[in-house]
């Protein structure tokens, strides 16, 4: 029992660099651990909450300055799309949220819209580039997933954004926190405050 | 409307037999020679005016990739012929030439010199090229003894199948190429053998 949670607690620590330093999703990263750790595929996979946890100990351990500055460039970057996109109640989820994205990382909004049609109208109106296609959503169902490719206004680097489209409905419990007290997405509002609480307290002006 | 036509492709087969059908009954009087030819040409402008939309419509929606074909891409993690194992998130934001070939395509034989020698004389302005075998491991890695190429080849297999899927080679033919922008758009796609005027057009993305 115990050399089944220390082989866990390995596959999630090789997993977790999988993650930060190749941009890997949950999923992969664990199945790549797998294959370099030479572990049978039938070993039971640490729970996406453990590698979370394996996430950030990781980037304590071993964050740079540039993933920092890569992640507050990413929240910036997201926040202007939230303000654009506000009367479709946009979350945050995802790396960029959670807090460790790299230049690697993807942007993920949860839009909770009124009527699923009219986040893909308003794209079409703001005439912006899109593709569509369906996705396993947070609870396990089928959602549509807009990604568009966005461009960084300053830094000129271009990152994918997408609009994941749930209902209304489904944001009804969607912020409370989970085993280990994180929270999955945020508003707009939320995220303000963690690029707030991340400004330098030395060298301002 | 307007989503219906992005979701759907191809507009314009209903409008074939009524094109017949005006040409044949006008054509035996000359009275009306004249107005069934002009009719004719305005139809044949129409359907042409027709096509180019629908063929806008089309390239300007596959620029774009789906959250599906990009999670495909970049999470996948293939071994090449020199056995290393290639994650394919590496070459995320960079120029990327995407090549899906198999031995016994003798088409896709014919253009791996041409491959070969884009990359060589490209490599050093930072463009990538893969060559994603969709065939036997033992059999590509004896024709590469062989037929060697300076650009990686990655053992695809049936994952191979699946991503040329994702990215419009819906018919699963081969020779398939795909070229990536620095941003991640579909700037070049083709499925058939490869002509030099077609990696001309490259150096201009």
């Amino acid at each position: 029992m115990l050399s089944m949670n220390r082989i866990q607690e390995e596959i999630a620590s090789v997993a977790a660099r999988y993650i930060v330093e190749d941009g890997l999703e949950f999923g992969p990263a664990k199945h790549q651990a797998l294959k370099t750790l030479g572990v049978s595929a039938k070993v039971p996979l640490p729970s996406n909450e453990v590698l979370e946890e394996a996430v950030f100990e990781h980037l304590s351990l071993y964050a740079q300055e540039t993933q920092v500055q890569e992640l507050q460039t990413l929240r910036t970057l997201a926040l202007t799309w939230m303000r654009r996109l506000e009367v479709f109640r946009p979350h945050l989820t995802g790396a960029v949220w959670k807090g460790f994205a790299t230049s690697k990382s993807d942007i993920y909004l949860q839009l909770f819209c009124d009527d699923s049609k009219s986040a893909e109208i308003e794209l079409i109106n703001q005439g912006l580039d899109y593709q569509v296609s369906a996705v396993k959503g947070f609870r396990g169902e089928i959602v549509d997933a807009l990604s568009l490719n966005i461009k960084h206004p300053e830094l000129g680097v271009f990152v994918g954004l997408h609009l994941m489209v749930y209902d209304l409905d489904d944001l009804r419990g969607a912020l409370k926190p989970n085993a280990k007290g994180r929270i999955q997405r945020g508003d707009a509002k939320a995220l303000q405050k963690l690029l707030d609480a991340s400004l330098p307290d030395e060298g301002m002006c | 409307m307007l989503i219906a036509s992005k979701r759907v492709a191809a507009p314009g087969v209903q409008f074939v037999p009524f094109a017949k059908k005006v040409d044949h009954s006008m054509s035996s009087n000359p009275l009306f020679a004249k107005r069934s030819l002009l009719t004719a040409l305005g139809i044949g402008c129409a359907l042409a005016g027709l096509g180019v939309s629908w063929w806008r419509e089309k390239s300007r929606q596959e620029a774009v990739l789906s959250l599906e074909a990009r999670n495909a891409l970049w999470q996948a993690q293939l071994e090449a012929s020199s056995s290393e194992t290639v994650s394919l998130s590496d070459f995320k934001g960079r120029k990327l030439v995407i090549n899906f070939w198999a031995t016994w395509c003798v088409p896709c034989v014919e253009e791996m010199p041409l491959l070969d020698a884009f990359f060589q004389q490209n490599a050093a302005k930072d463009w990538k090229v893969l060559g994603l075998a969709i065939d036997q491991p033992s059999l590509v890695k004896k024709f590469l003894t062989q037929r060697p190429v300076s650009y990686p080849i990655l053992l695809a297999g049936l994952q191979g199948t699946e991503l040329s899927r994702l990215l419009g080679d819906e018919q699963g033919g081969l020779p398939f190429t795909v070229v990536l922008s620095e941003a991640g758009q579909v700037a070049f796609r083709k499925m058939g053998k490869l002509h030099p005027e077609d990696l001309q057009s490259w150096l201009k993305i």
